[in-house]
């Protein structure tokens, strides 16, 4: 099992991160689409300067893992800056054009209420479920791309 | 619909005790309108995690007419954890609490004497118990369009999907799968439940306050076509 930085494992024990990727795994099982989740300790910026925008870090780090290379442009990812209490969804234009503004603000909408409630696993859980969901409607596998991008909770 | 409404991949279930919840779901299926899928999984890895997504596509695929009520409850076997998860649209009758309670007074207690099906059995009398007496009435109502009355409540209604699934492996427990073998007390004495509506492609999804919502996508990437939404908690 690998190890996982202190400051993403009080959010998230090591089972939570290694059942996220099981998630993530099983939901891509239904589809071409790729999901991904990022932990990032903070959302970068100057010294002093208030957290940034998770949405346009988000958008950031969607193309620094080089996600949007998809061949239907499908991937969606989770972003969660866990000491800024920050997340954000973003989908690629592929996606976004089937699923509209409102899809994206439900789900984090999903997923700020669970965080709320204390349960980070479950946030992300179901946000990945979801999406895998939407995803298998839309993007039904296609057996000459698997799996595109690894399905590891990405973090740092 | 899916082609069963019990999947034991598995092999928990006795032949019997799968044709009779079988036949019961299918029966309750055709007096409610209320689908309930059970699906049970060895392990999350490897083989079965492929049956796994590949399921749970069909299931989307099928189901999608009553998504809004879609449920589904996992039972990671092997961690002892029972997860059940509600469509928006059963969510007034299958409350968080609810669905809670079913899985930690009626499956969970015979889980762990490894009446599996018993546990099942009660699992969907409580579920379908909740929809007779409650269901019906706010499902009937929604949508109203010129379709008779029994139409309505039919269509408008449920999925319910179980699945049990067992990692092994992941929750590192040599331990674990003694005590489990040994029926050992530490059996599904976890059960995680979660109940929230994973499905909601209907049903108002944010309730009260969902942080910022910043959701117009802008910024970041350029000439970006794609689309977000963030908040913070």
């Amino acid at each position: 099992m690998a190890r996982h930085p202190g400051w993403a494992t009080r959010l998230f024990s090591h089972e939570d991160l290694d059942l996220i990727a099981a998630t993530v795994h099983a939901a891509e099982r239904g589809t071409s689409g790729e999901i991904r989740v990022h932990l990032e300790r903070r959302i970068p910026r100057r010294r002093g300067e208030p957290a940034g925008d998770a949405l346009a870090r988000a958008t950031h780090v969607f193309h620094r893992l080089r996600m949007h290379t998809t061949d239907e442009r499908n991937a969606v990812l989770i972003y969660v800056a866990v000491e800024d209490r920050k997340l954000a969804i973003v989908g690629d234009e592929g996606v976004h054009a089937r699923v509209g503004e409102e899809y994206w603000r439900r789900v984090r909408d999903a997923m700020v209420e669970r965080l709320r409630g204390g349960r980070p696993r479950d946030a992300i859980v179901h946000a990945v479920t979801d999406v895998g969901l939407v995803l298998c409607k839309f993007f039904p596998p296609r057996p000459d791309r698997p799996n595109e991008l690894g399905d590891d909770v990405s973090i740092g | 619909m899916p082609s069963q409404r019990v999947n034991d991949y598995a092999g928990l279930l006795p032949a019997d005790a799968r044709g009779r919840l079988e036949s019961t779901l299918a029966r309750r299926e055709s007096a409610t309108g209320a689908q309930m899928v059970i699906a049970i999984f060895p392990s999350l890895e490897g083989e079965s995690l492929e049956d796994f997504g590949i399921r749970l596509a069909e299931r989307w695929r099928v189901g999608q007419k009553s998504l809004d009520n879609g449920v589904i409850l996992l039972v990671f076997v092997k961690e002892r954890r029972v997860r059940m998860e509600v469509g928006y649209g059963l969510e007034p009758v299958l409350t968080d609490a609810v669905a809670s309670q079913i899985v930690r007074e009626t499956i969970a207690p015979r889980f762990r004497e490894q009446r599996y099906a018993a546990g099942l059995e009660g699992a969907v009398d409580a579920v379908f118990a909740r929809v007779d007496t409650k269901a019906l009435s706010p499902a009937r109502r929604s949508p109203a369009r010129g379709v008779s009355p029994w139409t309505l409540a039919v269509l408008g209604l449920f999925g319910f999907v179980v699945v049990m699934l067992a990692i092994d492996a992941m929750s590192g427990g040599r331990a674990r799968r003694n005590a489990y073998v040994a029926g050992g007390r530490r059996g599904w004495d976890s059960p995680t439940v979660i109940v929230p509506p994973i499905w909601g492609m209907g049903g108002g999804g944010s309730r009260g306050g969902g942080g910022e919502s910043d959701s117009g996508f802008s910024a970041g990437g350029g000439s970006f076509g794609g689309g977000g939404a963030s908040g913070d908690w």
